[in-house]
């Protein structure tokens, strides 16, 4: 929980899609999209790692406004 | 005995009509009317008797009309000018007829506000990771919710407010649950109100204009899932996503993750074709430049040979082969002219193989 508490599902699914779609529009340059494209699958094994948690966290909240 | 003045009598009948904390009473309601936006005035009767009411607009919850049953509460007094009034704190719609004609009175009006409009929906996030649940803890709704949830997705909060789900306090602790997770929690995605399926009396809290504008009001994107799928509330309507059950909700909050592993996978998939086509003609283009290159090469080797042939033909060694011959005096100059050598000197004649030396007899 923890280690993957300050991962933001979120902004990495976008970035990935984002990778993508560059990449998809446009002639790669290898020596030049090698770093984008390793960052690509860095975030792809993220993603699936943050999916194979099991549990969700239940946080009881005091109503507030309950009186 | 002394007489008591007008204004002391109708205080004693007061007291002694306030002695008893509060009536509860059943009846129909008739001559209703709300005066100044402010007052709301109206009879409630049965077969032999009427009498009057009175209450304050902001006390009026739901929509009543004539003809309508409802249980009324409130407290009797007898006013200055010697009428008899009937102070009602709360009116509730009685039985099913009266809570139905409520919720469509309601739903009209609320409808004529644009409470449901479809441009007022708001998309959830694609991918919430801190969600709100607002229902009753003891309730099969959450049990539901929350299986059907570890089901699909994990690592995500769920903040949890407990409140009833039914009863007289159910709808204000809604609207202040909806209030709490609204002002309390950071990085709130969405969310979600849930309850299981019941009468219509039952579901009245979700029915409450409080609770249907707490629910279009929420900043956040709200979820709201109550009863089964034929019981369609009026929250269900002011609802961002309306889920059909408890267990919808949960389904219609997050993708489940064999659809979100299969979506990483394409894309990890597109990501890679991408940078393998390019690595398959940059492969392609590089077989190509070497046949072209061992072409050339061969060529310029062919060249060489050529030049070599002609260098070696152009020689001294090549042109002495050929039978010529070089003459050079004692020093070993090359002698190119008959006056550079006199009578009698030696000269040294360089043949392909070998020298000769001779005396020159004549020289011109």
């Amino acid at each position: 929980m923890t280690t993957t508490k300050k991962f933001n599902f979120t902004a990495s699914y976008k970035e990935l899609e984002k990778i993508v779609a560059d990449f998809e529009s446009r002639e790669l340059d290898l020596e030049k999209d090698l770093p984008k494209f390793e960052r690509g699958l860095e975030l792809a094994s993220k993603l699936q790692k943050r999916l194979s948690e099991i549990e969700n966290k239940v946080v009881e909240i005091d109503n507030k406004f309950n009186n | 005995m002394k007489a008591l003045t007008v204004t002391e009598f109708i205080e004693q009948i007061n007291d002694l009509l306030s002695a008893n904390d509060q009536f509860s009473v059943e009846g129909e309601v008739s001559s209703f009317k709300i005066k100044d936006g402010k007052w709301v005035l109206f009879d409630l009767k049965d077969k032999g008797s009427v009498v009057s009411c009175f209450m304050t607009a902001w006390q009026l919850k739901t929509q009543i009309e004539d003809g309508m049953q409802v249980i009324v509460k409130g407290t009797p007094a007898l006013k200055n000018w010697g009428q008899f009034s009937f102070n009602i704190k709360e009116i509730q719609p009685s039985g099913e007829g009266a809570l139905k004609r409520a919720y469509e009175l309601l739903k009209k009006k609320l409808d004529q506000e644009g409470l449901f409009d479809l441009d007022r929906k708001r998309d959830l996030p694609t991918f919430p990771q801190h969600v709100a649940l607002i229902t009753s803890r003891d309730a099969a709704a959450y049990a539901d919710f929350i299986k059907v949830l570890n089901g699909r997705q994990g690592g995500l909060t769920v903040s949890f407010v407990h409140t009833q789900v039914q009863g007289g306090p159910a709808a204000e602790q809604i609207v202040s649950a909806i209030e709490t997770a609204n002002t309390e929690l950071t990085n709130l995605d969405a969310i979600v109100l849930v309850r299981g399926g019941g009468s219509i009396e039952d579901l009245q809290s979700f029915n409450d204009e409080r609770v249907v504008r707490a629910v279009a009001g929420s900043r956040h994107p709200m979820v709201v899932g109550v009863g089964h799928e034929r019981d369609i509330t009026l929250a269900d309507m002011a609802a961002d996503v309306r889920a059909s059950t408890p267990s919808n909700a949960a389904e219609l909050l997050v993708k489940s993750r064999e659809l979100l592993n299969q979506e990483i996978g394409s894309l990890r998939d597109r990501l890679k074709s991408g940078i393998y086509e390019q690595l398959e003609t940059q492969q392609s283009v590089l077989r190509q430049l070497v046949i072209i290159l061992r072409g050339e090469v061969k060529m310029m080797k062919q060249g060489l040979e050529q030049l070599e042939r002609v260098l070696k033909s152009l020689s001294p060694q090549g042109i002495l082969k050929r039978g010529y011959s070089i003459t050079k005096n004692e020093k070993g100059q090359v002698l190119k002219k008959g006056s550079q050598i006199k009578e009698g000197a030696k000269i040294v004649t360089q043949l392909y193989e070998g020298a000769i030396t001779s005396k020159v007899t004549s020289a011109k």
